[in-house]
């Protein structure tokens, strides 16, 4: 296990690296931030004013050896909009990231299994016809417009929820359903078509055999083995959700780390494009890694070594 | 006996529902929803759409203000300002005035305001708005101080509505996020809930009906409109034309926002027919009421009639297409290459439904004989373009532009735009030039007619642009509440002016 986890922590930290490079050069190719953060009107002065003050003026080169002095001790450089250290700015808006991927992956997985569990045990049914168009509808409609149209129907028309915010329980409850629509949609497929792959399988066939009754079959039997795709793509599904969940985020005023990554993207606020990469994709490498050790327990055949 | 579904659901119901109407603003508190979450709301930013809503006379005051109807100038922390000469004016400080932190409120904080404001150690940006100039705050006495502008400045009195008047302990490396100043509300907290302000009982002015508000951001304007519907937040800004569907809560008004098409003077259009066949041939009023709000108001300058310099005389340039026609066809039988592709581009985010807006026009055009093709920019490629110095490469292009000026002159125009100096200017006309020279120096009659002059060869002689609408933003206002916006609320929005609905 430890040589395991090294192995794949030296691969990931060079992969980190190569990225954080290239956000590094790619984002000094957008434009410089004198002019975004600066009104339309501030004189030529006052632009290179800035570009000096944040150290802007220097060659690329000088500022790609101060950032990897930077770092090796963690130091990502200030915030140019919020005159804070980025790194504190992405770990305090990354928990709440976290939480929404947490709950939303929870939900679409519970969903998605029993779903998909169901619609297998009797392919081509009514309930399967149903699961099945639902899921694929799910699973192609877009983010933005489920939220709002979300808003509309339940905040607004029915009242049932909050429209948005963060402050209590019922805020979460559309935000959670938004961003686990497309990963339910797509995992009861998943679950369904490896249920009906398990189903056919020679020892379900004999616990059919000695009698042991369709609920018993699916969850005690068939499901412990139906679901190493459906963790594979569960896990696919959560990387996204982090990284995916910039638009519900900024419309639902949810202060994570896609909400943050756009608000300095926009501005060009290079240290938190850094840190917010880089602290996204370790959360993506323990994730994985995550995802590696739930294998070797749902299947005792698989080592993680 | 109920099953457990129906226990579980009833509980989950109960739980959302006592959860959601939470939310709901109460009492003497109001909810305030913006679009974009700012990045510092300091004093010295009070210029700065999306600062300026939440700080500006709010938390920190100016010395003086603009009134929002006919840009007169108006007392606030300052109540009498005097030309000493020589660049030099005398400020009067009003009395009885004290900071949200106990400080007084007297001649050195306004000289330590000052001397922040123009520090190269933190990036004030209200000092774009007095670029190029040089003030000098000295104290005279407790409530008097001269503040000396070099190159000396006619525009003084408006100049002391752009400074903010910060606590003295205020930062001087640092944007503040947490803002001190002498306004009728105090700042209490921003985090993930929005910023949160409360009621200065001790403010020297009249008392606020409003006690606590809290600005939540969001960027949708759907939701904005949302919020306000269901009681969560009591005004909403920014809502797009689709979402403004609710007459009694939507109100619209001019925010001092006006849009152009910015002529690049390239073949085809360096020539004068081409420029004048561009304006014939865009129907501006086939535009209100569909893609645009219906009460956007068709331009003739780049200046709203209520800024000094305006010139009423100009008329909105006719919709005839025959014309427009023909004068194409002029310009192509002299040698004008009127088949060449004309870039018009956009800007993303300038203002709702902007594609829309320039895929109309570019249909207009295409109808007289033009070749344009529509191209949308993300901010930083588009402010390439805009501004000096400009790319060397420059083809035929024509420009989206938006430009505000609530300062109550066209002196924040002119040079800018129109002088063969001005940083965005396309112009390089000795005429103009002299014209806005002269008029910079000017007061009273002689100004505003010199600035009249000015517009008037612009629009009549050279057509530097295709000018657009004075544009309005629609702002939602729920029952508890009653405000009227007014054409600075984008720019200065007063928690005070908001009554409580009885």
């Amino acid at each position: 296990m430890g040589i395991y986890l090294s192995k794949r922590a030296i691969w990931s930290g060079l992969s980190l690296f190569l990225l954080v490079v290239m956000v590094f050069f790619m984002a000094r190719l957008t434009g410089s931030p004198a002019d975004l953060y600066l009104p339309i009107d501030a004189p030529t002065s006052m632009r290179e004013e800035f570009s000096r003050l944040h150290g802007f003026d220097q060659p690329v080169y000088v500022q790609f050896f101060d950032f990897l002095r930077g770092l090796v001790t963690l130091d990502f450089g200030q915030s140019l909009r919020q005159g804070r250290p980025a790194l504190a700015l992405v770990l305090e808006a990354m928990p709440t990231t976290l939480l929404l991927a947490l709950w939303s992956i929870t939900a679409a997985l519970m969903i998605a299994i029993v779903t998909g569990a169901l619609a297998a045990w009797r392919p081509n049914s009514v309930f399967d016809r149903i699961a099945t168009l639902l899921s694929l509808i799910g699973a192609s409609l877009p983010n933005f417009w489920i939220a709002i149209v979300g808003v509309l129907v339940f905040a607004v028309g029915l009242r049932l929820v909050p429209t948005s915010g963060t402050g209590s329980v019922s805020q979460w409850i559309l935000p959670v359903a938004v961003l686990a629509i497309r990963p339910c949609g797509l995992l009861v497929q998943v679950a369904r078509s490896s249920m009906i792959s398990v189903l056919s399988s020679a020892y379900v066939k004999t616990a059919r055999a000695k009698g042991a009754r369709g609920r018993r079959i699916i969850f005690v039997h068939a499901l412990r083995n139906a679901m190493l795709p459906v963790v594979t793509v569960a896990g696919d599904q959560a990387a996204g959700i982090i990284n995916g969940a910039v638009i519900v985020e900024t419309i639902f005023g949810f202060p994570g780390i896609g909400k943050l990554m756009i608000d300095s993207i926009t501005y060009r606020d290079f240290a938190v494009i850094q840190a917010g990469v880089m602290v996204t994709a370790i959360a993506i490498f323990m994730l994985n890694v995550g995802i590696d050790i739930v294998y070797a327990v749902l299947d005792p055949r698989i080592r993680v070594n | 006996m109920p099953n457990r579904s129906h226990i579980l659901g009833g509980a989950l119901f109960a739980l959302v529902a006592t959860a959601s109407s939470l939310a709901v603003a109460q009492g003497a508190d109001v909810k305030i929803a913006v679009p974009v979450e700012p990045a510092n709301i300091d004093g010295c930013n009070t210029t700065v759409n999306g600062i300026n809503t939440i700080v500006k006379e709010n938390i920190v005051e100016t010395l003086t203000v603009l009134d929002p109807n006919d840009s007169k100038v108006l007392p606030r922390l300052a109540t009498k300002w005097d030309d000493q000469g020589n660049g030099t004016w005398r400020i009067s400080l009003r009395e009885g005035v004290t900071f949200h932190d106990g400080k007084p409120f007297n001649a050195d904080a306004v000289v330590k305001a000052i001397t922040r404001m123009q520090s190269t150690g933190v990036t004030c940006l209200d000092r774009t708005k007095i670029a190029n100039v040089k003030l000098t705050a000295t104290a005279v006495d407790e409530k008097t101080v001269d503040i000396h502008a070099d190159p000396a400045q006619v525009l003084m009195p408006v100049f002391l509505s752009f400074m903010g008047i910060v606590g003295p302990d205020t930062s001087t490396t640092e944007l503040s996020r947490a803002p001190v100043g002498t306004g009728p509300f105090q700042f209490v907290s921003w985090d993930g809930d929005g910023v949160k302000l409360k009621r200065n009982d001790k403010y020297w002015g009249k008392k606020p009906e409003v006690e606590n508000a809290t600005y939540v951001f969001r960027g949708e304007s759907a939701l904005r409109a949302a919020m306000v519907k269901t009681g969560e937040a009591d005004i909403a800004f920014a809502i797009a034309p689709q979402d403004a569907d609710d007459p009694k809560m939507d109100k619209s008004f001019l925010n001092g926002e006006t849009t152009r098409i910015r002529l690049i003077m390239q073949p085809p259009l360096d020539d004068i027919r081409i420029r004048q066949a561009l304006n014939l041939g865009f129907d501006r009023q086939a535009l209100v009421g569909t893609v645009l709000s219906d009460k956007v108001v068709p331009a003739t300058q780049f200046i709203l009639p209520k800024i000094n310099g305006y010139n009423p005389d100009l008329k909105v340039w006719p919709f005839d297409v025959d014309k427009a026609a023909a004068l194409v066809a002029e310009a192509k039988a002299a040698g004008v290459p009127v088949d060449k592709e004309i870039r018009l581009v956009g800007r993303t985010n300038f203002f709702p439904n902007e594609p829309e807006v320039l895929e109309a026009i570019q249909q207009m055009w295409q109808a007289i004989g033009l070749n344009v093709k529509v191209e949308m920019m993300e901010s930083a490629e588009w402010l390439k373009l805009v501004n000096k110095p400009y790319p060397a490469d420059r083809s035929a292009m024509m420009i989206q532009e938006m430009h505000d000026n609530n300062n109550g002159d066209a002196a924040f125009t002119m040079y800018f735009r129109y002088h063969s100096k001005g940083q965005q200017s396309e112009m390089n006309n000795s005429a103009v030039d002299s014209l806005i020279d002269k008029a910079m120096s000017e007061t009273g009659e002689h100004r505003t007619k010199d600035f009249q002059e000015a517009n008037r060869i612009i629009a009549d002689e050279i057509i530097p642009a295709v000018p657009q609408y004075h544009m309005v933003s629609q702002m939602r206002v729920g029952p508890r509440v009653n405000y009227e916006p007014n054409g600075l609320s984008t720019v200065q929005f007063e928690l005070s002016d908001i009554a409580l609905s009885k």
